[in-house]
């Protein structure tokens, strides 16, 4: 999918900032990193890109649409190829891996499919092929409140590739996993989207991997894009800049940010 | 040094009195008197009826008819659940907010809290008349027997299960409902996927609790004419049959064990 925004910006209700308005342009098929300090907007943004939250302001194109013009139909329609992984993904905890995974399809299953599927999954195989490649597959058949939190967020990621979404969100998609899982589980995710062509934009707290991993980068601070480069141009002020206020700014560490992943 | 005092002792006094003052005008204003009970005709008359209840009625021909009347109560607590299920289900769906789609997006107010505010109060409606009044209403409509008592099961009920339903789909944990409508799946699906794998056992526990409860309600509904063991108990009583009475007594005794046992069964297979 292609994203284009122009001018496009958020405000939230409250007090809290939002997203100063920004012109972006990711094309089909495009990786792209966003990397900033906590509580830049970072969250805002990826739930802007995915049609969670209507702009304030500004103007969002996917493929040319504008998905807060389509009707209630077209827009559940457009949200089907759309997948999002979250830090903490929500999963029911009583609810077993499978069905979990398998309920990334649900945009794209009539009701009496999802039924039955409900019942009992009718697709083993594309579930755990995906769970193969993120290496847990002999949790296929658990119970979602007996993963760990990385276990967890390998799930949510499964259940977007099984979505075979054309656009993948990640927002701190393996913030719960040591740095070599981390690595793997990114790596796997970004030679799946390569595959299936599907354009990926993840939220990173790990800068090393968003640079190696990814040819774009965006940095985001305070709700203002800081840069927007090629990975490899990126250069070590910048980044100083991009984090280091967060540091001077803030004398009395106001909220440590714990990354808390309850079990589910 | 001065006696050690339980600091507690004055509160709990203090409780105690109250409680009993305000007590005691609901004592005055009931006109319990316990020794009505103990009056020497009304011992007599208690002492003859109770004398009756020994031994059991126990004849073939009574014994049958016992059996079809549990049978028959069992079945109108059992129908009427069924019934109320259905009626009460949909009406969760549609007031839970849950699934409510401004909830989750920014989209303006839908119509869906025009629809939600009369259903609620038609759940109100229909749980705040007492079974037992909807229960004489059907009798008059559809004659005596189990019919009546199953209507009115199934519209008390409907109403308390419409209800309890909407409020445990509303304290389960919304995010994953959301997260699969934000990828579009319909409400129906996300209900399916996201909120009844928390909602589930709470559900089936509650449920068979209202079975339960169903099968009491049906005893008394009975009463009035609406079949079952009731309408026995009643017929029996009416002919100072105290025998008879007794064994029907153990009888519902029996089957309320029975229920107990078979939800307290249920809920643990579902709770491990």
């Amino acid at each position: 999918m292609q994203l284009q925004l122009t001018g496009m910006g958020f405000t939230h209700a409250g007090s809290r900032a939002g997203l100063a308005p920004l012109d972006l342009t990711i094309a089909h098929g495009e990786h792209v990193a966003i990397i900033g300090p906590s509580g830049a907007g970072k969250t805002t943004l990826l739930r802007l890109l995915g049609c969670q939250l209507k702009p304030t302001q500004g103007q969002y194109l996917l493929d040319a649409q504008a998905p807060w013009q389509l009707s209630a139909r077209g827009l559940r329609e457009l949200r089907s190829r759309i997948g999002l992984i979250h830090q903490q993904p929500p999963l029911p905890p009583r609810q077993r891996v499978i069905s979990a995974i398998g309920a990334g399809r649900l945009g794209q299953w009539s009701l009496l499919h999802s039924l039955r599927n409900w019942f009992s999954p009718q697709d083993l195989d594309g579930p755990r092929r995906i769970l193969t490649q993120l290496d847990i597959s002999e949790k296929l058949f658990e119970r979602c409140d007996q993963l760990s939190g990385g276990q967890l967020q390998r799930v949510g990621i499964a259940r977007v590739l099984y979505q075979q979404a054309q656009l993948i969100l990640a927002d701190e998609p393996v913030s719960a996993m040591d740095p070599h899982l981390a690595q793997h589980t990114l790596r796997t995710l970004t030679e799946q989207a390569r595959k299936h062509s599907a354009t990926l934009v993840a939220s990173l707290h790990n800068v090393d991997l968003a640079l190696s991993l990814f040819p774009r980068v965006i940095g985001l601070r305070d709700g203002v894009v800081a840069f927007d480069l090629p990975s490899n141009e990126v250069s070590p002020a910048q980044l100083k800049a991009l984090y280091a206020n967060e540091r001077l700014g803030s004398p009395v560490p106001s909220n440590p940010t714990v990354i808390h992943i309850p079990r589910c | 040094m001065a006696t050690l005092r339980d600091p507690a002792s004055l509160p709990r006094l203090a409780i105690s009195l109250l409680a009993i003052v305000l007590l005691w005008p609901g004592l005055q204003l009931s006109e319990f008197n316990p020794a009505l009970l103990l009056a020497a005709e009304n011992r007599q008359n208690m002492g003859q009826f109770l004398d009756g209840f020994w031994p059991l009625a126990h004849d073939r021909e009574f014994l049958t008819l016992v059996l079809h009347a549990t049978l028959e109560t069992l079945a109108m607590a059992t129908v009427g659940m069924a019934l109320a299920f259905l009626l009460g289900m949909p009406l969760a769906l549609l007031v839970t907010r849950v699934l409510s789609r401004r909830h989750f997006s920014g989209r303006a107010a839908s119509a869906g809290s025009f629809v939600r505010a009369p259903l609620r109060l038609l759940l109100v409606v229909l749980r705040s008349i007492p079974e037992i009044v909807w229960a004489l209403l059907f009798v008059r409509a559809v004659g005596l027997g189990p019919t009546a008592g199953v209507l009115a099961i199934a519209i008390t009920y409907g109403g308390m299960l419409g209800k309890v339903y909407a409020e445990i789909f509303e304290s389960t944990d919304p995010k994953p409902a959301r997260a699969l409508l934000a990828a579009g799946s319909s409400r129906l699906q996300a209900f399916c996927y996201g909120v009844l794998p928390s909602a589930g056992d709470e559900l089936v526990s509650y449920s068979v609790y209202r079975w339960e409860c169903a099968l009491r309600a049906s005893v008394v509904m009975g009463i009035v004419g609406a079949g079952g063991l009731g309408q026995q108990v009643e017929l029996s009583l009416r002919m100072f049959a105290g025998a008879e009475v007794a064994t029907l007594l153990l009888a519902f005794i029996l089957l309320v064990a029975l229920a107990d046992g078979l939800s307290r069964v249920l809920r643990k297979a579902l709770l491990t």
